[in-house]
């Protein structure tokens, strides 16, 4: 443990070194670091019961640590050996639950205005206005937390934790309790809006494209271990570990530029390759493309007529044995993933070197908006 | 009816359940949230008064707070007389009696409130004091009711300790159910009968509105979270 324990305070990061242990056996053993100095959003990725919120919870101060340490950039937040803890009141942080946890007794205009009682009255209602309008909930104003939706609580959860401009926002599973069709919009919005604020956030997500669309960088962990920091792009396509596959699933992931938009099709640049993917509307220009190995098909000879509007000219990289089947990487200019029988790996005599055609359907690709800097 | 004796009982009754709730609130609140270990010892010592005989507590108050015992000194050089069978006297020893019917429905209440509203509250840099104030009294405003009017009900209805520690002095220490006491002694059945039959209604009111309000019969505050 004592060697792991070594966290030098440095602007511009959060260096944390996470050892707790629960009275339910749990044992989370954490050690990462998360940039400050600008807006940038660091993902905690992982499986629920992985210890997310925990590692959440140490950063606020709401836990204190057996060991370890956590500064923020040169302060010390929590050091055991020190003696040190700096309590969640003074970290000046903001923290958004998981069910937002809302004042019930208080209106919204009360939840939203809680930290700021020590100001004076008219500076206050104006902060609170501001705060309102930024989060577009002006209408909620004296509506109390019991009369709101999902995506309303959020929202004002969202708006009573910046109102007094932390120097670190932290957010636990900020859109698992809101319906799908407004978790797409908030996600957007919720991306903008910490931009836009300038606030690094910390933020726990069990949904991966949710890590993708918010993150800046991606820190996986699972059953109380970080199994992998990095740049979402690197932790997709080169996954550290088989933990990490497993918990993104097998997908092809590639950074891409939306380059021509045309009669409800997106001409989407992926590294050398020119796809062509179904618009299921937004407006946004950086991507991440998304292919599933299932959705791959592939061809060898002459290209024939198809209705996929994807043929992918490449060559064979590898080939792995995965359940009933195998997965075949491939690169077509970007690197691809497909998931064939055995039984068509025999007939299609596919062996690592090989030539090969990928086709793969427009409709097929998944685009990830991607957080552009 | 003993008007003087319900003046005493009335003020007895108020300024006990008033100063409980400021010793008990704080005693709830170590009880609903402390981690230590002999915390039953204090759980044990509040509830002590549930099932100890009144005449025992009385008996203690009495001696404790004699002219000759430590704290009977004390009390003396500050105030110039000493606790037993004066108003003052009676309000300690119903303080220490009623004590579980003030910290009991407390605790229950703080230790119902959401963690996770503290916790919200913590974050946003608010105080554990500020927190308990603005977060916490409000989310147990059922329990706080309950806690007042039980414990105002049950110094009402005290007897044993009352004759032990105050004596029985007109319009200083004769309380309603001493007074009821006192017409029966003296056969006087017609006024020990209207006071006990103002004393049960009287009773009976205040338990129902107790009951109602944790039942939420009146919104004490709006809707809550789905």
């Amino acid at each position: 443990m004592a060697g792991t324990s070594e966290v030098i305070a440095a602007p511009g990061k959060i260096s944390a070194t996470l050892i707790k242990r629960y009275s339910s056996g749990f044992l989370l053993d954490c050690r990462f670091e998360a940039p400050i100095d600008s807006a940038k959003v660091t993902a905690l990725f992982g499986p629920s019961g992985a210890g997310k919120t925990s590692v959440l919870r140490c950063l606020a101060g709401l836990e204190p640590l057996s060991s370890g340490k956590i500064t923020f950039g040169e302060d010390v937040w929590n050091d055991v050996a020190a003696g040190i803890f700096v309590p969640p009141q003074k970290r000046r942080i903001g923290y958004v639950f998981q069910d937002y946890a809302l004042f019930p007794h208080l209106t919204v205009e009360g939840n939203v205005g809680y930290a700021l009682r020590h100001l004076p009255r008219p500076e206050r209602h104006r902060r609170i206005e501001e705060m309102l309008a930024l989060l577009k909930i002006e209408k909620l104003a004296r509506r109390y937390a019991g009369e709101l939706s999902g995506g309303e609580q959020q929202r004002v959860a969202l708006a009573r934790a910046l109102v007094r401009a932390p120097r670190l926002l932290l957010l636990d599973e900020p859109l698992t309790a809101v319906d799908e069709p407004t978790r797409q919009l908030l996600r957007t919005e919720l991306r903008g809006l910490l931009k836009k604020l300038g606030i690094p956030a910390v933020l726990v997500t069990h949904d991966w494209t949710e890590a993708l669309a918010l993150g800046d960088r991606l820190v996986v962990i699972s059953a109380g271990r970080i199994l992998q920091c990095g740049t979402p792009q690197d932790v997709f396509s080169r996954p550290a570990h088989v933990d990490v596959a497993a918990a993104l699933g097998t997908e092809s992931v590639e950074t891409g530029e939306v380059m021509r938009r045309h009669e409800g099709m997106l001409e989407v640049r992926a590294g050398k390759t020119l796809l062509h993917v179904a618009d299921r509307g937004g407006d946004y220009r950086s991507v991440y493309v998304c292919i599933r190995a299932e959705d791959v098909t592939l061809e060898i000879g002459a290209p024939i007529q198809s209705s996929a509007r994807n043929h992918l000219q490449g060559t064979v990289v590898d080939i792995t044995p995965r359940g009933l089947g195998v997965l075949v990487e491939l690169d077509v200019g970007i690197r691809l993933f497909a998931s064939i029988t055995r039984q068509a790996l025999h007939d299609l005599h596919l062996a690592p070197g090989s030539s090969v055609a990928a086709s793969v359907k427009a409709s097929a690709i998944h685009l990830i908006p991607r957080p552009s800097v | 009816m003993n008007w003087n004796a319900v003046r005493v009982s009335l003020e007895l009754a108020l300024t006990t359940s008033f100063f409980l709730l400021i010793i008990g609130a704080p005693l709830a609140y170590w009880i609903a949230y402390s981690q230590k270990r002999w915390k039953f010892l204090v759980e044990a010592v509040v509830a002590l008064p549930l099932v100890l005989p009144p005449t025992v507590l009385g008996f203690y108050v009495l001696i404790g707070s004699g002219p000759r015992s430590p704290f009977g000194k004390l009390y003396q050089q500050l105030f110039g007389s000493t606790l037993p069978f004066t108003f003052e006297g009676l309000v300690v020893a119903s303080c220490l009696y009623s004590l579980p019917f003030t910290v009991q429905p407390l605790a229950a209440a703080f230790s119902a409130v959401d963690r996770r509203l503290m916790e919200a509250s913590w974050t946003l840099g608010v105080s554990q004091w500020g927190t308990f104030v603005r977060v916490i009294l409000p989310a147990s405003l059922p329990g706080v009711i309950t806690a007042f009017v039980l414990s105002f009900a049950h110094t009402l209805g005290e007897f044993g300790v009352v004759l032990m520690v105050g004596g029985n002095i007109e319009g200083v220490t004769r309380t309603v159910s001493i007074d009821i006491y006192d017409n029966v002694q003296a056969l006087d059945y017609a006024a020990a009968g209207m006071t006990s039959a103002v004393l049960l209604v009287f009773s009976f009111v205040v338990l129902a509105l107790v009951y109602a309000a944790n039942r939420q019969i009146w919104k004490l505050w709006p809707a809550p979270l789905k």
